[in-house]
C-alpha cells in the first residue's frame, strides 16, 4: 500500500472516532429523554442551537472566556429545560401528534427569533483550545481531541448516573412503570424536570463546542436532527448502553463512506444501511422493546 | 372521538366561512408591500414612483444572507432617489422596491414571481439568489419580465440561450472561478495537479463540468473526481483526507459558503498538509481566517468579493459602505448582488429613456460594457451560458498566510 | 321499540340530506370562486391548497390505523419526481403520469410498512422516518436526472394555457373524488376496523381483524393519494425541488391534521385552510410570518386539545349543559 493510502487510512479511522464521539454528543440528551419520559424531543436541535448561540454571544461580543460562556450556557439551557417540562411535555405526555405540533411551534418561534434579530455575519464561537496533536503520522488538533473526550467523557458520566446513583435508579424506574414508580414514592414531576434539564444541557454543551468548530448559523438544529434520530434508533431504545456502537456505527460510516461515493450519496446509503438494519431488529440493535 | 352529522355540518359552514372570507381578501388585495427598512424622503413635490421588483429569499437558510443584501439595495435605491430619482419622459420618478419572500425553496421562489408578476404587477425582477433563477427565468420569459440575476449556477433554465429576457447583473461562480484560475496559472508554476471540489448540490453535472473543463483547457490534471461535499455534515475531515490524499498540488474551492469550504481547509491544515487552497466566492477573506484559524489560514489565494483591497473606490461604493456600516453598526458589505442591478437599471433608464420593459431589454442586450458599483462591467457570456447577458467586473486576488490577507491585484474575470 | 328505530332513522336520514345539500352548495361555492378572483396569484394559493388538502387527507386516513407516517412528505416528493421525470425526460402524457406516480408511491409504502405490520405502530413510525429520508438523498443524489438539491425544472404541464382556471377546475374534481373514496373508506367496515387497529392492535387481532393487512392497506391508500398529490404539484407547478418534500413538509402536514383535529373527517381540511392557506394573506410582514403560524399553533393546542373540528361540538355541549341548567332551577 502506498504512503498516501496508508495516511488516509489513519486519518479515516481518527475521523470514524471523532466523528462518533460527535454524533454521541449530539445524540445523547435526546436519547436520554426519549428512554426516560418516551417523548421524542423534536425541540432538541433549536435547544442545541440556542445553547450554541448563548456561548457565541457571550463568548465572542461580550468576550468572556468561552468554557465560562459554556457553563452560562448550560446553566440557562438547563433552566429553559425545567420550563419545557412543565408547559411543553407534561400538558401533552403520550400524545406524539400533539408533542410534534408543539415542537414545532417552539423550533418556529426560537429558530425565526434567531434568524430576525442577527445581521449577517459569519459568526463563530472563539476556539476552546487551540494547537495541532502530532504523533508520527497521526495528526489532530486539540480541538477535535476535545470534542472527542467531552463526548465520551459525558457518555460516560450519564451511564454512571442511570445506573449507580439514586435520581438515576428513579429514572428507570419511571421509565419503566410511571404509575409502580409514583405508588412507591417517587416524585415523577420532580423527575421529569431533572431529566428534561440534563438532556438540555447536553444539548447545550453540544451546541456550545460544535458552534466554536464549525460556525453558529440559525438552522444548525435542523441539520442535526436526522443525526440525533439515528442515534436513538440504532441504539438507544429503552436504553443508554446501546448509544456508544450507535455512535460508533454511524461514525465509521460517516468517515469512510465520503472516500467512495459523494456527499449526498453517502446520506442516501447511510439512510438505507438503517432501514435496513431496522428491517432485521427495528428497536434498534441494543434496544429493548418500546413502551409506547 | 365521536364523530356526529352536526359536527360535519358546522364545520363545513366553517369551511365555507373561511373559503368565502379569503377570496374576498384575495380579491380585495391590493399591490405592493413596503420593505421593512427606511426609505429617505426628498422634494416637497408630489413625484410619481416607479416599481421595481426585488425577489429574495428572506427566510430560510439564506434568510440572514438576503436580509442583508436587500438592505443594500435598498441603500441603493435611496441613494439614487436622494440625488433626484430617475428623469424619463421629462418626468421626475422616485424607484421604490417590492420585495417578495422565496423563502430559500424552489416552490417559494415560484409563488414569490408569481405574487411579483400577478399581484404586484412589476415589469421588472431583480434577483433571486443561487440557483433559484431557474424558477423566475422561464416566468418572466413568458411573461416579458426584464430579470435581473443575482447570482447564477449554471443549472439547466437560469441563464441560456433560451432566457432571453433574463441578464445576470453581478459576478456568479463562475466569474470568481474565472478570476482565481487566471491568476493561479500566472503565479503557480509549480502547480501542475489541482482537485476540485464544491457543494454536492446537484451542480457537479452542470457547473462542475464547465469548471472542470476550464481547468483542462488551462494546461492542468484533475486529480480524480471532483469531490462534492454534503453541505450539512457534521465534520468535514473525511474530504479533507480525501482531497489530501489526491496527492494534488492544489485544491480549488469552486463555489460554496464559508462554512464547509473554512472547515475544509482547517482540518487539510490540521492533517500537516500545505497544499495550495484556492477559494472562489465571495466570502471576504476576513471570514475565512476566522473560520479556519489563524494558524491555518495560510497558503491560500482567495479571489473574492469586489471591493475588498480597491484602491480608488467610486464615490458611490464609499457612500454605500458608509450608509451600510451606518445601518448594521459596522458590519462589512455583503456582495451588492441587488444593489448592482439597481444600479445597472438607471443606467438602462437614463440610456433609453423609458421604462418599457422590452426597449430595456433590447438596450440591455446591445450593450458591451455596464457601470456597476466595482467599477465597469464587461458583458459577456456567449460561450459560458450561451447567451450574451452576463456581467463581469474585476475581482480581487487576495492571499492569505499565517492568519494575514494581502491584496495582491485584480483580474478582470471576463466570462467567456 | 320498533317506531323509535324508524324515528332515529328518519332524523338520520334528514341529517344525511342536510349533509349532502351542504357539501353541494360547499362544492357549487368552490366551483364560482375562479370567477370570483381575477388574480392569478389567488388561483395559484387555492391550487396549491387544493393539492395539500389531498396530502394531509391521505395522511389522516393513515393515522386512523394509528400508525403515523413520517415520510409522507418525501412520498409526495416521489409522487413529484416520478410524474416530472416520466414526463420531462421521457416524454410520457403528462395525464399518464399522475396514474404512475400513484401507484409507485403506493408500491413503494406497501413495500415498507409489510415488514412492520406486525409489530408496534412506533416501529413503523421510526422506519418511515428514516426510508422517508432516504428516498429524497437517493432523489438528490441523482444530479444528472433529478437536478439534485436545485431540483427539477420545465416539467410539461397538464395543460398548455397560460391561465391557471383549467387546473383549479381540474384539481377541484381530483379532490373532491379522492375525499369521496376517503371518506367512503373510513365510513365502510374497513375505516372501523382500522379504528379498532388504533386503540388495540393485539384485542383487534385477537376478534379476527386481519392487523397485517388493514395496516398495509392503509398505508397503501394513503400513498397512493400522497402520489397522486405530488404529480398534480408537479404538472402545475412546472418546478419542483427537494426541499418541497423534506421532514419540515411531512412535520407540517402532521400539523395540519392535528390542529384540524384528528377525530373528523373534516379535520386535515380545515387545518389546510388555516394554516397553509390563511398564511398566505398575512405574508405580507415577510420575516414575521411565522411567528404567527406558531401563534395560532399554541392557541390551538393549548385551549382546544382535539383541533379546531372539536369546536362547534364544544360550543354545542356548552349551550347544552346552560339548557340544562337553566331548565333545572
Amino acid at each position: 500500500m502506498s504512503q498516501a493510502t496508508i495516511i488516509l487510512l489513519v486519518a479515516s479511522c481518527l475521523n470514524a472516532l471523532i466523528l462518533s464521539s460527535m454524533y454521541i454528543l449530539l445524540g445523547l440528551g435526546f436519547t436520554f429523554l426519549f428512554n426516560i419520559m418516551g417523548i421524542l424531543n423534536f425541540a432538541h436541535g433549536v435547544i442545541y442551537m440556542i445553547g450554541a448561540y448563548i456561548c457565541f454571544i457571550l463568548a465572542s461580543t461580550v468576550g468572556i472566556n468561552p468554557w465560562l460562556a459554556m457553563l452560562v450556557s448550560i446553566i440557562a439551557m438547563g433552566l429553559f429545560g425545567i420550563l419545557l417540562e412543565r408547559f411543553v411535555f407534561r400538558p401533552f405526555l403520550g400524545n406524539i401528534n400533539l408533542i410534534i405540533v408543539v415542537c414545532i411551534g417552539i423550533i418556529t418561534v426560537l429558530k425565526n427569533a434567531v434568524s430576525v434579530s442577527q445581521t449577517y455575519t459569519v459568526q463563530m464561537t472563539p476556539p476552546f483550545v487551540q494547537g495541532v496533536f502530532k504523533v508520527g503520522i497521526v495528526s489532530l488538533s486539540w480541538e477535535r481531541l476535545l470534542i472527542f473526550l467531552i463526548g465520551v467523557g459525558l457518555l460516560i458520566l450519564v451511564l454512571l448516573f442511570i445506573n449507580k446513583t439514586k435520581q438515576g435508579l428513579q429514572m428507570r424506574a419511571v421509565a419503566q412503570d410511571k404509575e409502580g414508580a409514583i405508588l412507591q414514592g417517587i416524585n415523577v414531576n420532580y423527575i421529569s424536570a431533572l431529566a428534561c434539564v440534563i438532556a438540555c444541557a447536553l444539548a447545550a454543551v453540544a451546541g456550545s463546542l460544535m458552534g466554536s468548530y464549525l460556525t453558529v448559523n440559525p438552522y444548525m438544529g435542523d441539520d442535526i436532527m436526522i443525526k440525533v434520530l439515528e442515534i436513538l434508533v440504532l441504539g438507544g431504545i429503552g436504553s443508554i448502553n446501546g448509544v456508544f456502537f450507535a455512535g460508533l456505527i454511524v461514525g465509521v460510516m460517516d468517515a469512510f463512506l465520503p472516500i467512495v461515493v459523494s456527499g449526498t450519496q453517502t446520506q442516501a446509503i447511510m439512510m438505507f444501511a438503517i432501514v435496513i438494519i431496522l428491517l432485521f431488529k427495528p428497536q434498534g440493535l441494543f434496544g429493548k422493546e418500546v413502551r409506547t | 372521538m365521536k364523530r356526529t352529522g352536526s359536527t360535519l355540518l358546522v364545520t363545513s359552514i366553517i369551511m365555507t366561512a373561511i373559503l368565502v372570507l379569503s377570496s374576498l381578501a384575495g380579491c380585495a388585495k391590493t399591490t405592493s408591500t413596503k420593505t421593512s427598512t427606511t426609505t429617505t424622503t426628498t422634494t416637497a413635490q408630489p413625484l410619481k414612483t416607479y416599481t421595481i421588483g426585488l425577489l429574495a429569499e428572506l427566510t430560510g437558510f439564506l434568510g440572514a444572507y438576503n436580509t442583508a443584501t436587500v438592505n443594500e439595495a435598498q441603500i441603493a435605491v435611496d441613494i439614487v432617489n436622494e440625488q433626484g430619482g430617475i428623469v424619463v419622459g421629462g418626468q421626475n420618478y422616485l424607484l421604490k422596491l417590492v420585495v417578495e419572500n422565496g423563502q430559500s425553496t424552489l416552490d417559494g421562489t415560484t409563488a414569490a414571481a408569481n405574487k411579483l408578476i400577478f399581484s404586484d404587477n412589476v415589469k421588472i425582477i431583480i434577483g433571486p439568489d443561487a440557483y433559484f433563477n431557474s424558477a423566475v427565468s422561464g416566468l418572466c420569459e413568458q411573461n416579458k419580465i426584464l430579470h435581473i440575476a443575482g447570482y447564477c449556477t449554471m443549472q439547466p433554465d437560469e441563464l441560456d440561450a433560451s432566457t432571453t429576457w433574463t441578464f445576470l447583473g453581478q459576478a456568479a461562480a463562475i466569474n470568481y472561478f474565472t478570476g482565481a484560475l487566471a491568476y493561479l496559472k500566472a503565479n503557480y508554476p509549480n502547480v501542475k495537479t489541482v482537485a476540485l471540489t464544491m457543494p454536492d448540490d446537484g451542480s457537479i453535472p452542470f457547473f462542475g463540468a464547465a469548471v472542470q473543463k476550464m481547468v483542462q483547457d488551462a494546461g492542468y490534471t484533475v486529480a480524480g473526481n471532483i469531490i462534492g461535499y454534503n453541505n450539512s455534515a457534521t465534520d468535514f475531515s473525511p474530504y479533507s483526507a480525501k482531497i489530501i490524499a489526491t496527492g494534488a498540488d492544489a485544491c480549488i474551492a469552486c463555489s460554496g459558503v464559508v462554512t464547509p469550504n473554512g472547515n475544509i481547509l482547517k482540518n487539510i491544515r490540521d492533517a500537516g498538509s500545505n497544499m495550495l487552497f484556492v477559494i472562489c466566492n465571495s466570502v471576504i477573506p476576513k471570514n475565512y481566517i476566522q473560520v479556519a484559524g489563524a494558524k491555518e489560514a495560510t497558503n491560500v489565494v482567495d479571489c473574492s468579493a469586489g471591493y475588498i483591497g480597491n484602491p480608488n473606490p467610486s464615490s458611490m461604493l464609499q457612500e454605500m459602505i458608509r450608509r451600510y456600516q451606518l445601518s448594521t453598526q459596522g458590519a462589512d458589505l455583503v456582495t451588492l448582488e441587488y444593489a448592482n442591478p439597481v444600479y445597472e437599471l438607471v443606467q438602462l433608464f437614463k440610456q433609453t429613456n423609458s421604462f418599457d420593459p422590452q426597449t430595456l431589454k433590447t438596450a440591455f442586450a446591445g450593450l458591451t460594457s455596464i457601470d456597476t458599483f466595482y467599477g465597469t462591467g464587461t458583458i459577456s457570456g456567449i460561450k459560458t451560458f450561451g447567451i450574451n447577458q452576463a456581467v463581469s467586473y474585476p475581482l480581487p486576488i487576495t492571499t492569505i498566510d499565517n492568519g494575514v490577507a494581502t491584496f495582491r491585484q485584480y483580474e478582470p474575470a471576463i466570462v467567456p | 321499540m320498533g317506531l323509535m328505530i324508524t324515528v332515529r332513522d328518519t332524523a338520520s336520514r334528514r341529517k344525511n340530506y342536510i349533509q349532502i345539500i351542504i357539501c353541494g352548495i360547499l362544492i357549487c361555492f368552490l366551483a364560482i370562486v375562479p370567477l370570483l378572483t381575477n388574480s392569478p396569484y389567488n388561483l395559484h394559493i387555492f391550487i396549491l391548497t387544493l393539492i395539500y388538502i389531498i396530502a394531509a387527507a391521505s395522511m389522516r386516513f393513515i393515522m386512523t390505523s394509528g400508525q403515523i407516517p413520517l415520510a409522507h412528505g418525501a412520498f409526495l416528493g416521489l409522487g413529484a419526481y416520478v410524474s416530472g421525470i416520466l414526463s420531462k425526460h421521457f416524454g410520457i402524457s403528462s395525464w399518464l403520469t399522475l396514474l404512475v406516480a400513484a401507484l409507485v408511491a403506493m408500491g413503494v409504502g406497501t413495500f415498507i410498512s409489510f415488514p412492520f405490520a406486525r409489530l408496534k405502530a412506533f416501529y413503523y413510525s421510526m422506519i418511515s422516518l428514516f426510508f422517508g429520508v432516504g428516498m429524497l438523498q437517493t432523489i438528490e443524489s441523482f444530479g444528472k436526472l433529478t437536478g439534485g438539491i436545485t431540483g427539477i425544472t420545465g416539467i410539461p404541464t397538464l395543460f398548455h394555457t397560460a391561465s391557471k382556471v383549467p387546473f383549479y377546475y381540474c384539481f377541484l374534481a381530483l379532490m373532491l373524488i379522492s375525499l369521496f373514496i376517503l371518506y367512503r373508506l373510513e365510513v365502510s367496515r374497513i375505516g372501523w376496523n382500522l379504528k379498532a387497529i388504533e386503540q388495540s392492535y393485539l384485542v383487534a387481532g385477537s376478534v379476527g381483524i386481519s392487523v397485517v393487512q388493514h395496516r398495509v392497506l392503509a398505508v397503501a391508500i394513503g400513498c397512493f393519494f400522497a402520489g397522486l398529490a405530488g404529480g398534480m404539484y408537479a404538472t402545475y407547478n412546472v418546478t419542483i425541488s427537494p426541499s418541497s418534500f423534506d421532514m419540515a413538509a411531512t412535520l407540517w402536514l402532521i400539523i395540519y391534521v392535528t390542529i384540524g383535529g384528528m377525530g373528523n373527517f373534516a379535520g386535515p381540511i380545515i387545518g389546510t385552510l388555516v394554516l397553509f392557506l390563511l398564511p398566505q394573506y398575512y405574508s405580507g410582514l415577510k420575516q414575521y410570518t411565522p411567528f404567527i403560524s406558531a401563534a395560532i399553533l399554541f392557541a390551538v393546542l393549548y385551549t382546544f386539545r382535539d383541533g379546531l373540528v372539536s369546536v362547534p361540538g364544544l360550543v354545542v355541549s356548552f349551550y347544552k349543559k346552560r339548557k340544562k341548567g337553566r331548565s333545572k332551577s
